[in-house]
């Protein structure tokens, strides 16, 4: 079986980590800093930060608190969040993200994909979908955190992206986020069996049995993970050794 | 006692942020330069690397990096290069057509074969892949000698390196039934396919012999 990555994704408004449920709600949790720190000591596999309000204001304020993080984390880190220019991704790039992810400036305006990746390479560009489940079946692609509509189906949405130059896949289900009742097992596994990049599902992991349902019946490649991190329901370390003991194929990390 | 300096090349190509953080991190002073050097200003040098290779080894061109980086393996300094800066130590690239490397390690860098029948591996190989040795002994003295066979690191690639002389791979990795170059050594010349910078505890101890030389 393929290797699956563990990533702690961090939503940041101004300078405080928050989480909120179907991406509203908005609670303040703390530092980020000292969270991504956290869990890179405890063995993450990658850091995600996403700048919860940047697409609304128009800015991104998220430069410092990256620089200070890339400083002391020795992982991959992606940012999103108010991405409009390639000249936005560089000043991220150079900050010490090593990839962006766009969302709501790629549905306006889609060349924007090809753009960033001919200048950084498609491994640089994450390609972020906020997911709605539509009554008639089906998802609906939203924007600015889960606030817009964009008339857009999602699976279509994801294909022309792919095409565009994406890397990779941020898969939010806007349903599922931060009910910790589990991923959009259908919604994982619509995408992941249709693109050939990787896909990393996000929005709902409740316990180390949703992870590996995202993987088994999902086919995801990545998972992400906010609200069972943040409010310490279970350490990083204790995922992956559950994790390991369902025979999900992660990385072994030999004991320090 | 002043620290070890570590020349990173700055030739327009990707974010070098966390290479020479991490380098920092492991107690020597880096020195990014964004005019290509002279051989004799340089202790030890890291070649980086990413995107395509044809654009990456004519940006490199363009910069001097080439001809630096020939000098640097006679001198007997020691050299580094990550992810397509492995790559361009190599002597053709097949990415897009056949172009010529630097040609420090004779062979040619091919794109990952693809499983048959296991259509779940995909391009690029994007996360960590433990090392294996190809041969008890093959670390000794080379920058991976305080790492233990089965230690993970950080991928991102659709090609690797296939060296003419097996005994130029220092380290190996699989990707479904693919056994992939994760790092070649010639002398005083050692390529990594992974990112040390990104590979966490293990990928700063690879960056902490590499200084000590």
């Amino acid at each position: 079986m393929r290797p699956i990555r563990l990533i702690a994704r961090l939503d940041i408004k101004g300078p405080n980590l928050i989480k909120g449920i179907h991406l509203e709600g908005l609670r303040v949790i703390g530092d980020p800093q000292l969270y991504a720190q956290r869990y890179y000591e405890q063995g993450i596999d990658e850091i995600i930060y996403m700048d919860s309000v940047a697409s609304l204001y128009g800015r991104n304020n998220l430069t410092e608190i990256l620089e200070h993080t890339a400083r002391h984390v020795f992982v991959p880190i992606t940012v999103g969040g108010g991405v409009r220019s390639v000249e936005d991704a560089r000043k991220l790039l150079r900050s010490g993200a090593d990839k962006v992810a766009i969302n709501t400036a790629a549905i306006a305006r889609p060349p924007l994909l090809k753009e960033i990746a001919e200048e950084f390479g498609s491994q640089a560009v994450v390609l972020s979908v906020e997911a709605k489940r539509l009554g008639k079946g089906g998802w609906e692609a939203y924007t600015d955190n889960g606030r817009e509509h964009t008339g857009r189906d999602a699976i279509e949405w994801i294909g022309e992206a792919e095409e565009l130059g994406a890397g990779e896949l941020l898969l939010t289900s806007i349903d599922q986020e931060g009910t910790r009742k589990g991923f959009d097992i259908d919604l994982v596994r619509s995408v992941a069996d249709r693109v050939s990049i990787p896909v990393i599902a996000s929005g709902g992991m409740g316990s180390v049995d949703d992870l590996a349902k995202a993987v088994s019946l999902g086919h995801a490649d990545a998972i992400a993970m906010a609200d069972i991190l943040h409010y310490d329901r279970m350490t990083v370390a204790e995922i992956r050794d559950q994790a390991l003991a369902l025979e999900i194929p992660i990385r072994e990390i030999a004991e320090p | 006692m002043s620290s070890p300096k570590v020349t990173v090349l700055d030739f327009g190509i990707g974010n070098l942020f966390s290479v020479c953080r991490a380098v920092e991190q492991c107690g020597a002073d880096v020195e990014l330069v964004d005019t290509c050097p002279r051989a004799e200003q340089v202790e030890r040098l890291i070649l980086p690397g990413v995107g395509a290779f044809a654009k990456c080894l004519e940006a490199m061109r363009r910069y001097g990096a080439v001809d630096l980086a020939r000098e640097i393996a006679e001198t007997g300094r020691p050299m580094l290069g990550i992810c397509v800066g492995m790559q361009a130590l190599f002597e053709i690239g097949e990415e897009f057509g056949e172009h010529p490397g630097i040609g420090l390690i004779p062979g040619r860098v091919q794109k990952l074969a693809p499983t048959p029948g296991e259509n779940a591996f995909k391009l690029p190989h994007i996360g960590w892949a433990p090392l294996e040795r190809p041969s008890p002994d093959r670390w000794e003295g080379t920058p991976l000698r305080s790492v233990s066979p089965g230690e993970y690191a950080y991928f991102v690639h659709s090609y690797h390196g296939i060296p003419v002389h097996s005994s130029a791979i220092l380290a190996t990795t699989h990707y479904g039934s693919t056994t992939v170059t994760a790092a070649v050594a010639h002398e005083n010349v050692t390529g990594v396919q992974f990112h040390p910078e990104r590979s966490g505890p293990v990928g700063l101890r690879i960056l902490k012999q590499f200084i000590a030389g």
